[in-house]
């Protein structure tokens, strides 16, 4: 059982790191001690900005990095109260998305981490949502991603997974299930105007449904219309390749990495 | 001719990881589940059988709510015994009485060329080939089908064209797996003709078939019609239950044990309700996954564990056992050999009766050399598993006495007598010294390994099928296949 004043371990909640990026805010969380060096490196863009403020900032952010299911949407609705703006803060619940991605790349975190968060992300966001919509801010969408398991096959917990992630680093996700046939994808591909569809497979016999798709879409002359990205178990690389698929994810982190890179490509 | 692993050698007692009162937990957990949470059902056969029985089903859902009476009556109907039939007779291999037994696993996506090291797809080629080195080893008790998956056979084909090549190139038993409802009968059919009929086929089950949920507790479509025909044929079941940790089960080993339990008592249930007193054999292919990545793990030392946990629990009921041992290396290395006792050793000592023996790279790439490597591992728990022979003859005083102090027991036909008795003589493991070893080429043990598949290779001829058997199988593969989308 965990107790309140337990010294978090990396895996099970992060710090927040010190950054001099110009994009971040000054993260450096309250209380954290800097040699003097270190905190004239670091740039505060926004120096205008109430302390109160940037601290709530820091607290979004770390309340993804927390791997506490809860925690993130329960900031959220306190800082909705003490004012602060949805597009702020939006930004910083990104921004604690995006150190959990970096955190799994450099092997600080594993891939319940990523669950987590992107659980705790997307229980956030639909909370900021109807305010986000109120004060008619802009949703910035990276794309819309149609993603599913393939026929015949009912495996779906990494595709899950994916299509948290992507939901959490800002697409617009339909999420397909499972056992879906061929056309079904076509349909919604066309229907939602999709960016790019995912595919998963994990049955060396279901892989093969994942060609089919390709051809389908061809045939349908939505090719040119919608990357198309494979995943599973018995895919890779070289399989994609021979399918005509548009990438492979090897991961949630990296499906995310290349479906947004897909969609900067478009210039989607 | 099949290996003769038996446990009566340990005559003292097995590993137990699991105290009584705790495999009853798990029993009691895994009812639990089956009576509360339920599994959901996707058969319609099935889950009117399931409703009829007396189960608490939601139709629309294909809920079922499974009560502890329907569980402990279908452990009642099951055989403790299952005798599992090769076309030839010395292959026929016998559960749940002492004896252990090892299979190759199937379903291998890739293999190791053994001419040219290239790492490829399989071949229907490699279907038949792994299939005849399998034959001609002596702790190889039967092969899956396919061992390896042929990606020159339209996928709609796969298992004729499996299932043809397993009989025409083996003798000894063989575990089907089915992707396609529209095979379930051709499989059993083609069985029909080699067995020789139906009655025939009940009576000398040349073939079994392995039927699987989806974790968490989904019997699927496919896999529940799989086990309701089989069942329906009188064939023996290989259920097996694959739940993966943090995945489609709790991280932790014990709820592991329940899912797998829980899948497989609902696997029992359909099954003896389809036929009451269908053979049936309680498996695991229940795994871990590197958090690192999200992989599923085949080698790790957990699975060895929870292998211990599913033969204490298989043993509780009644029912022979069976679990998977893999390997995560990509290669036949060290790892690969530490991968293989870890997850093969552990079971059997605890009381399991067989092993899957699955490919590297986590079910991923089959190498012959591992397979030969696996065979010789094979001879090494053989020996163990004869244990320590304590006898007047064995303790030997007298011969102690007749040799007495400074003597050496050499010259002694006791010796002369014993020595293979006692005494493992290995294959392809290496005793020799060093410059023994350099002088016969200096060979690791991998490409030892290779040159015995080679040989195996150009030299063994399984038993052939009878001519007309063959002909009549080759025309219903051409036939199914004809009709295939």
């Amino acid at each position: 059982m965990r107790k309140a004043d337990d010294q978090p371990k990396s895996f099970k909640c992060a710090r927040m790191p010190a950054t001099s990026s110009k994009e971040d805010y000054n993260t450096v969380e309250k209380g954290t001690e800097l040699d003097k060096a270190e905190e004239e490196r670091i740039r505060d863009p926004h120096e205008n900005i109430d302390r109160r403020i940037k601290d709530m900032r820091t607290r979004i952010a770390q309340s993804i990095l927390s791997y506490e299911p809860e925690l993130a949407s329960k900031v959220v609705e306190e800082a909705l109260e003490k004012g602060m703006r949805p597009m702020e803060i939006m930004d910083s619940l990104t921004r604690g998305m995006r150190l959990v991605g970096e955190q799994f790349q450099k092997g600080e975190a594993f891939v319940f981490n990523l669950a987590i968060a992107a659980e705790a992300m997307n229980a956030a966001v639909a909370i900021l949502k109807p305010f986000m919509k109120k004060q008619k801010a802009a949703v910035k969408k990276l794309g819309t991603f149609v993603i599913g398991t393939v026929e015949g096959d009912i495996h779906d917990i990494g595709k899950n997974i994916v299509a948290s992630m992507l939901q959490a680093s800002g697409f617009e996700v339909f999420d397909l299930g499972k056992d879906v046939p061929v056309q079904r994808f076509v349909n919604a591909v066309r229907e939602t105007n999709a960016d790019i569809v995912g595919v998963s497979a994990l049955l060396s016999t279901t892989r093969l449904k994942q060609k089919e798709l390709v051809e389908a879409l061809v045939k349908e002359g939505l090719r040119d219309k919608v990357k198309i990205m494979v995943g599973g178990a018995v895919v890779n690389e070289q399989w994609a390749k021979e399918i005509g698929a548009d990438g492979y994810g090897r991961n949630a982190v990296d499906a995310v990495d290349i479906a947004k890179k897909l969609v900067s490509k478009s210039g989607g | 001719m099949v290996g003769q692993l038996n446990r009566a050698g340990l005559k003292g007692s097995l590993l137990q990881p699991l105290t009584s009162d705790e495999l009853y937990e798990i029993h009691c957990s895994s009812l639990e589940v089956l009576e509360k949470i339920g599994v959901r059902v996707d058969e319609p056969e099935a889950l009117a059988l399931l409703d009829k029985a007396g189960c608490e089903v939601d139709m629309e859902r294909g809920l079922v709510k499974i009560p502890q009476y329907l569980v402990r009556e279908a452990i009642h109907k099951t055989p403790n015994t299952v005798t599992l039939c090769g076309r030839s007779k010395k292959n026929d291999l016998k559960f749940g009485t002492g004896e252990v037994h090892a299979r190759i696993s199937g379903g291998v996506p890739y293999i190791v060329d053994i001419e040219s090291g290239e790492h490829r797809e399989g071949l229907k080629t490699d279907v038949s080939e792994t299939a005849r080195v399998a034959d001609a080893l002596d702790n190889i008790d039967g092969i899956m089908s396919p061992l390896v998956v042929p990606s020159d056979v339209p996928t709609a084909n796969i298992e004729l064209h499996a299932v043809e090549q397993a009989f025409n190139s083996t003798s000894k038993h063989v575990l089907t797996e089915i992707w396609s409802k529209e095979r379930i009968d051709d499989v059993i059919e083609m069985a029909r003709m080699v067995a020789g009929g139906e009655k025939e086929l009940r009576k000398r089950p040349i073939i079994s078939c392995l039927t699987q949920p989806v974790s968490p507790l989904q019997h699927g479509e496919l896999q529940t019609k799989i086990l309701v025909g089989f069942a329906k044929a009188g064939l023996p079941l290989n259920v097996r239950a694959h739940p993966i940790t943090g995945l489609s089960c709790p991280i932790t080993i014990a709820a592991e044990l329940v899912m797998t339990n829980a899948e497989n008592l609902s696997s029992i249930v359909i099954a003896e309700l389809s036929n009451p007193g269908t053979p049936v054999i309680y498996g695991a292919a229940s795994s871990t996954a590197d958090m690192r990545s999200g992989l599923n793990l085949a080698g790790a030392v957990e699975i060895g564990l929870l292998g211990t946990g599913v033969a204490q629990l298989a043993r509780f009921y009644g029912l022979p056992s069976t679990i998977n041992s893999g390997i995560d290396s990509p290669i036949p290395d060290a790892q690969a050999a530490i991968d293989r006792i870890m997850t093969m050793l552990p079971p059997i000592l605890a009381g399991i009766d067989d092993i899957s023996i699955c490919a590297n790279e986590s079910k991923s790439t089959f190498y012959y050399e591992q397979l030969i490597i696996d065979n010789e591992i094979l001879s090494t728990i053989d020996r163990l598993l004869k244990g320590i022979e304590v006898s007047d003859d064995t303790l030997a005083v007298e011969l102690i006495n007749e040799v007495g102090p400074g003597g050496t027991f050499l010259s002694k036909r006791h010796t002369l007598e014993y020595y293979e008795r006692e005494h493992l003589i290995p294959n392809i493991f290496s005793r020799v010294r060093r410059g023994d070893w350099e002088k016969a080429g200096a060979k690791v043990l991998r490409e030892r390994a290779r040159d015995k598949a080679r040989r195996i290779l150009k030299k063994h001829e399984p038993l052939p099928l009878e001519s007309n058997v063959r002909r009549d199988l080759a025309s219903f593969v051409k036939q199914a296949s004809k009709g295939s989308r």
